[in-house]
């Protein structure tokens, strides 16, 4: 069942609980208070019948001898007197002695018990009901000559119980009236309280869908509000996790896809050639041309996966950065690399520097050694490639600088995918697989530094990364 | 002459390509990049166009767009193997894909009859005084009907249009008999055997030790 009826039926079940308890109770004081009322009249009038019959006889017996014959006569034309006299419209008088009536200006209705039952000097009362009309009768009792004589006065009072029940009824129709209102209303305070909820409650079950786009804007402060906002910075993170491993996948396999394309290629070259030799006759000059494509696909193959296997270690291993001397690092370099430029006539330039970062040596080696064979491919004999180092106030920047060939602006950004080259048949020549920029960037990547490329078509291109300086107190390495 | 263009960014593959196409006496010219080749195709006329998918400047796929309103036959050549990218490139109006690597009678088989589909090629071959003639599927001796069974029609077919290449017993095998090769070769031997007898070829068709035929000119023969 949903929140906003269940609200609803509670606050339904507890108005009409409450409406229904005070309406019965103002009814029923309202009545006790009428009823109270009447009894307290007929009393005062029970009470003004007797005190003047007993003065009508008192006249009587002062003036006359009497005998209880003529005394029952003088009561009566005393109650038809005192009732001629004083009675109002609605009440009745009768006066019995001795337990018989002797006089009556109406038919009574109550019963005898009430004048044998009433003690001498008392007065007592009863509410009777006949044909759907209550009266009430008050009796008190006196004693005259030794025998009991009752003055007995009934007042109709149907008029209040019509008037309880009217008043129930109106309360009736009175409380199914507010109830109605009240669930109207209640409903759409409740839709209005419980919409955010149901907000919520579409948008969570849009994203379990995997619309991972699905937000809510609810601005109020209260716990739905904080709900929403809580639902939202869950959506935020889980998107952004998405992402990430789609990304990921994304980048998998592109990186597979990039890889059997690499491996084919040299493949399908070795396969095609050895099947030439081994199918057709061929001149020397052919044969030679078929096998030396097959020597130098096959030395790009394994070129192709040591840097490879290179790439995949580099990835999976993370490092364990320990204190580095920038000065020890470029020295290494430098001497692993060397040979390489005297061979190709190009000029290493260094500026070495003494500070520390923290970082793996070895890895870090290879990163800068891949950085400046690069340079030395783009470079033509006879020109220089500058290896230096600056310290910023929180950084220290090592920069491989090449007066080469440069990189056109749009492959700029993709030269550190993995196989990506920017001039496939030069690269081929020089035995690369489009791996060491890659290989290089991820070696920085986990360390922390910046890399910083700027390039000009046949001006050259400058590689800077910036690495963090290493934080503890200065002592000598080694 | 059947001239054919050939579009592949990696030199030793286009060489490959086109070394095998020369010795089958197609005339090939080579592009190695997108915009080349598409100068070329506006320049000159070519029959077959043989299209590398990755290729600088412009790619395969776009590149394949532009020809199209040519109506010169296309046959993509790719490392590209799987199954989707097979169906996008026939889809977009490829007559053919070959993945990389592949074998050069593979590539010979496929340019011929993607040739032989747009008529480029007749339907008569020859070869010194047999004839072969491969609409009617019939053969004939110096003007002499060859009364031939279907499998070896087709074997001298295969035979004629690899003239001076080894062909290997299970390529045979795979191309004649459609079926995977077991090392049973019994079966082909002998209708070798019984097509030297019938064609009269003893001497130039020759047993490979161990590797399988070739059908040689009678210079070479020699």
């Amino acid at each position: 069942m949903k929140f906003r009826y269940k609200v609803l039926i509670i606050n339904m079940i507890v108005i009409s609980i409450c409406l229904g308890t005070i309406g019965y109770l103002m009814i029923l004081k309202n009545f006790n208070l009428a009823l109270n009322q009447q009894i307290e009249n007929s009393v005062e009038e029970n009470n003004l019948f007797q005190a003047s019959i007993e003065y009508e006889l008192l006249n009587i017996i002062n003036n006359n001898s009497y005998s209880s014959n003529v005394l029952m006569d003088k009561l009566t034309e005393a109650g038809e007197n005192v009732y001629t006299n004083i009675s109002s419209n609605d009440s009745d008088l009768y006066v019995a002695y001795n337990g018989k009536i002797i006089y009556s200006s109406n038919q009574l209705i109550c019963t005898d018990e009430l004048w044998s039952t009433v003690d001498v000097g008392k007065k007592t009362y009863t509410i009777n009901k006949v044909d759907d009309s209550y009266y009430i009768s008050v009796s008190s009792c006196t004693l005259l000559m030794d025998q009991r004589l009752n003055i007995i006065n009934q007042r109709n009072i149907t008029s209040i119980y019509t008037m309880m029940e009217q008043q129930t009824s109106y309360y009736n129709i009175l409380l199914i009236i507010v109830i109605i209102v009240c669930s109207v209303f209640m409903y759409i305070l409740s839709t209005f309280l419980t919409k955010p909820l149901e907000t919520l409650q579409k948008a969570s079950e849009s994203f379990g869908k995997g619309d991972y786009e699905a937000r809510v804007s609810i601005k109020s402060k209260d716990e739905v509000g904080q709900l929403a906002n809580t639902y939202n910075i869950m959506a935020d993170s889980v998107e952004a996790h998405m992402d990430e491993l789609k990304n990921m996948v994304t980048r998998q396999e592109q990186f597979v896809a990039d890889f059997t394309h690499e491996l084919k290629t040299p493949m399908t070259s070795i396969i095609g050639y050895a099947d030439t030799l081994r199918s057709r006759d061929l001149t020397k000059e052919q044969q030679v041309m078929a096998a030396s494509y097959i020597f130098s696909e096959g030395r790009r193959l394994e070129a192709m996966s040591m840097k490879l296997f290179e790439f995949i270690y580099t990835k999976q291993h993370s490092i364990t950065p320990k204190k580095l001397n920038t000065k020890k690092l470029m020295t290494e370099v430098v001497s692993s690399i060397e040979p390489l430029y005297q061979n190709k006539k190009v000029m290493l330039n260094t500026n070495m520097c003494n500070y520390y970062i923290s970082g793996d040596l070895d890895l870090l080696k290879s990163a800068f050694i891949n950085l400046l064979d690069n340079a030395r491919k783009a470079s033509q004999p006879g020109k220089e490639v500058i290896f230096s180092c600056v310290e910023t106030p929180d950084a220290v920047t090592i920069t491989v600088k090449d007066f080469g060939s440069g990189i056109p602006k749009e492959h700029l950004e993709k030269i550190c995918d993995a196989f990506y080259m920017v001039d496939k048949s030069r690269s081929r020549k020089e035995g690369g697989a489009g791996l060491g920029l890659s290989l290089a960037a991820l070696v920085f990547d986990a360390h922390k530094a910046t890399m910083n490329i700027e390039s000009q078509v046949d001006k050259g291109t400058e590689f800077s990364i910036s690495f963090p300086l290493y934080r503890e107190e200065v002592t000598t390495d080694e | 002459m059947i001239k054919i263009l050939i579009v592949e960014d990696e030199k030793p593959i286009s060489d490959l390509i086109a070394f095998n196409l020369s010795a089958n006496n197609y005339v090939c010219t080579q592009a190695y990049d997108g915009l080349t080749a598409a100068n070329l195709i506006e320049e000159h006329t070519y029959d077959l166009i043989l299209l590398d998918i990755m290729l600088p400047e412009i790619d395969g796929y776009e590149l394949l767009e532009y020809i199209k309103p040519l109506n010169i036959p296309v046959i993509f050549i790719t490392a590209k193997g799987a199954l989707e990218d097979r169906v996008k490139g026939l889809t977009q109006g490829a007559e053919d894909y070959i993945v990389k690597p592949f074998q050069v009678v593979e590539l010979l088989a496929r340019v011929n009859v993607v040739l032989r589909r747009f008529n480029k090629t007749s339907s008569i071959l020859e070869f010194e005084d047999i004839t072969i003639n491969t609409e009617t599927l019939t053969a004939s001796k110096s003007g002499q009907t060859l009364d031939l069974t279907p499998k070896e029609f087709e074997l001298l077919t295969l035979l004629v249009r690899n003239v001076n290449i080894t062909l290997f017993r299970e390529n045979i095998y795979e191309t004649i008999w459609e079926n995977d090769y077991y090392g049973d070769t019994r079966t082909l031997d002998l209708h070798i055997q019984r097509l030297r007898k019938k064609t009269g070829l003893g001497h130039q068709l020759k047993t490979v030790y161990r590797v399988g035929y070739r059908l040689e000119t009678s210079d070479k023969a020699n």
